[in-house]
């Protein structure tokens, strides 16, 4: 990289359709260099569509991609400068592992010693030296990914699409996968798209994240930033679990800006505060795990009072469900452990006081 | 109860299908110009018998010289059918699937004189070998249209996307992994389409010329007694030859089928 980030897919007005369902609805979208990108969608959302795209199994009805400043919109896969990671790996099954690794290194035309020693260097980067030459079905749902992933790799391409590559396997499994993909990524240097409808992966793994839905994007932006400042309330109720609280402004208080909300009072925004006006109608987003359960004498401006309704164990956390009067739906509250004691409110009906700080909550701007 | 009765419905059932296939190999060996019971001494003669007549010998070639292009051009016609059923975007599938199938619920017998008028009456063609193995090949290639695409069907068709995601073209992606995971379906559309052809008779009986196909010659051989029990050694030879065919025809699909399953990580 040479000191500005520097773009390497850029899609413009992308649609596709099929038949008369429009899957990818005039789409644009930038990604950088290096980046390790994430598409999370529901199922239908488009995100596997716009994956195909790229790599070119498919092909746009309007719209140009772009990567690495050349258009390949209507260029075929062996084509692009793109490789895939697929969904049920694909792995030849007539192939041995080191003939499907070496796959992608035929057009080549390499001597065959050479050809052996970039096959093995690119099986032992994924920790399977030795395995060549067994066949796909001789190996374990792990090491047919980690095959896939030597197989696309081997060729050098500029950017690797992965679509819901760890689906097949075990949570444990996802989770060592997701530490070795990033490792991967960072020591190649290859921009990752990978399409996932686990949030958790998306997170843990993207440095930017799109939410897709209806064929378009929500929302792009950091794990953090679609966590904390969602702009509307799907892309909200889409990462995670939220509650949503809608109000009024009534204006400013120095740098902080009180607001109305039915069934509640008025409350305290100490984020955002500055795009609002008074008078103006107004959504909030907080997450469960910035409330906490107080005392009536302790709460600050922030509060409201309910009655438990339920409280479930999860071992490092307790999820509560508290009715407010006044309020469609039932507030979430997230809690730790902190102790052994299991201190924090238990008894479904009792009342409780819920409090926050006036920088908890998000301001929807969508 | 229920059980027992079953098995022994599933015993006369089995009984009633096999029993007079076997009868074939065990008149085969029985020394007496009759086939009655009860069975007489153990011979071999007609199996000499069958060995020196000619003309059988003849109709035993004429069918082989068809049955390898009847088998090998269904089953490239039905490959190219299958392909394109399977894998490219044209428009009215079905019903060009339900055209293809048509030789399989027409009537041979109307079959056969509707060819025969075609061949005879329209084109003017004089009948021969040739003319009896286009009818087989009309014969065979639905069912090698129906085992070829059950093939296509069912492996994972990113298998083909990943081949063309790593720089070969259409072709070789054809070349080196569409048609060895077809391989298996096309050898049993060979065996198969060479068994249908082979034993074929009412379309062999309109088409051909002055050239007999063994079924043609069995049935015209049953007109005389003393012709038969050497008939019934033929028969016998016939009976062996297909059951290896088939036993190994199956032995070929079923080999191809783990494959595609983890193929497809399932």
């Amino acid at each position: 990289m040479n000191g500005t980030p520097h773009t390497m897919i850029e899609i413009t007005g992308l649609t596709k359709a099929f038949g008369s369902y429009t899957a990818i609805d005039a789409l644009s979208l930038k990604i950088a260099k290096g980046e390790f990108f994430a598409l999370l969608g529901a199922s239908g959302s488009g995100k596997t569509t716009l994956l195909r795209l790229v790599g070119g199994f498919e092909f746009p009805e309007a719209g140009q991609i772009v990567i690495d400043g050349q258009d390949v919109t209507g260029l075929r896969p062996n084509q692009r400068p793109t490789n895939t990671v697929f969904q049920s790996y694909a792995l030849f099954p007539h192939l041995t592992l080191a003939e499907n690794v070496g796959y992608g290194l035929l057009n080549l035309r390499l001597p065959r010693t050479e050809l052996a020693a970039r096959v093995e260097d690119a099986l032992a980067r994924v920790r399977l030296s030795g395995f060549g030459g067994r066949f796909p079905h001789m190996v374990s749902g792990g090491q047919r990914q980690r095959v896939a992933l030597a197989r696309a790799l081997i060729c050098k391409p500029k950017v690797l699409l992965l679509d819901e590559p760890l689906g097949a396997l075990d949570k444990r499994l996802r989770e060592e996968m997701h530490l070795e993909l990033r490792e991967i990524q960072r020591a190649a240097g290859i921009t990752f798209v990978l399409v996932t409808h686990d949030q958790e992966e998306a997170m843990s793994l993207a440095d930017r994240i799109a939410i897709m839905a209806r064929g378009r994007l929500l929302q792009v932006d950091t794990p953090r930033g679609l966590y904390e400042a969602p702009k509307s309330r799907e892309v909200a109720e889409f990462i995670s679990n939220v509650n949503l609280l809608d109000g009024t402004c009534l204006g400013h208080v120095g740098r902080e800006v009180r607001i109305s909300v039915a069934g509640i009072g008025d409350i305290r925004l100490g984020s955002d505060a500055a795009a609002m006006t008074a008078g103006a109608k107004v959504t909030l987003a907080i997450r469960p795990e910035k409330l906490r359960f107080v005392t009536a004498a302790d709460a600050g401006e922030n509060r409201l009072t309910g009655t438990l309704r339920a409280v479930t164990y999860a071992g490092d956390r307790n999820h509560a469900i508290v009715d407010v009067p006044g309020l469609a739906r039932p507030v979430l509250v997230t809690t730790p452990n902190r102790d052994r004691l299991l201190s924090e409110p238990q008894t479904p009906g009792a009342a409780v006081t819920v409090t926050w700080d006036s920088t908890a909550a998000a301001l929807l701007t969508d | 109860m229920t059980s027992r009765s079953l098995t022994t419905y599933a015993i006369v059932y089995l009984a009633f299908i096999y029993a007079p296939i076997l009868l074939l190999p065990v008149f085969s060996f029985n020394d007496n110009l009759f086939v009655t019971f009860p069975l007489k001494g153990f011979t071999t003669a007609w199996y000499g018998e069958m060995a020196a007549n000619a003309p059988m010998g003849k109709a035993l070639r004429s069918s082989l010289l068809i049955v390898g292009p009847v088998a090998l051009i269904s089953t490239g016609l039905g490959l190219m059918a299958a392909l394109a059923l399977g894998r490219s975007p044209i428009r009215f599938k079905a019903t060009i699937l339900g055209l293809l199938m048509v030789p399989l619920v027409v009537p041979t017998l109307v079959l056969g004189v509707s060819l025969l008028t075609l061949l005879r009456g329209v084109l003017g063609v004089q009948l021969s070998l040739a003319t009896v193995a286009a009818g087989h090949i009309l014969l065979c290639l639905p069912y090698s249209v129906v085992i070829l695409l059950a093939r296509l069907d069912g492996f994972d068709r990113s298998l083909e996307e990943a081949s063309l995601d790593l720089g070969q073209s259409a072709f070789a992606t054809f070349r080196r992994i569409t048609l060895p995971l077809m391989m298996p379906a096309i050898v049993a559309s060979l065996l198969l389409c060479s068994v249908v052809s082979f034993d074929e008779f009412l379309l062999a009986f309109f088409l051909s010329g002055a050239d007999a196909t063994l079924p043609l010659y069995i049935w015209g051989s049953l007109r005389f007694p003393a012709k038969l029990p050497s008939t019934l050694a033929l028969g016998t030879c016939l009976l062996l030859f297909s059951v290896c065919v088939v036993v190994l025809a199956e032995w070929i699909r079923r080999k191809g089928t783990p494959g595609s399953a983890a193929a497809t990580g399932l």
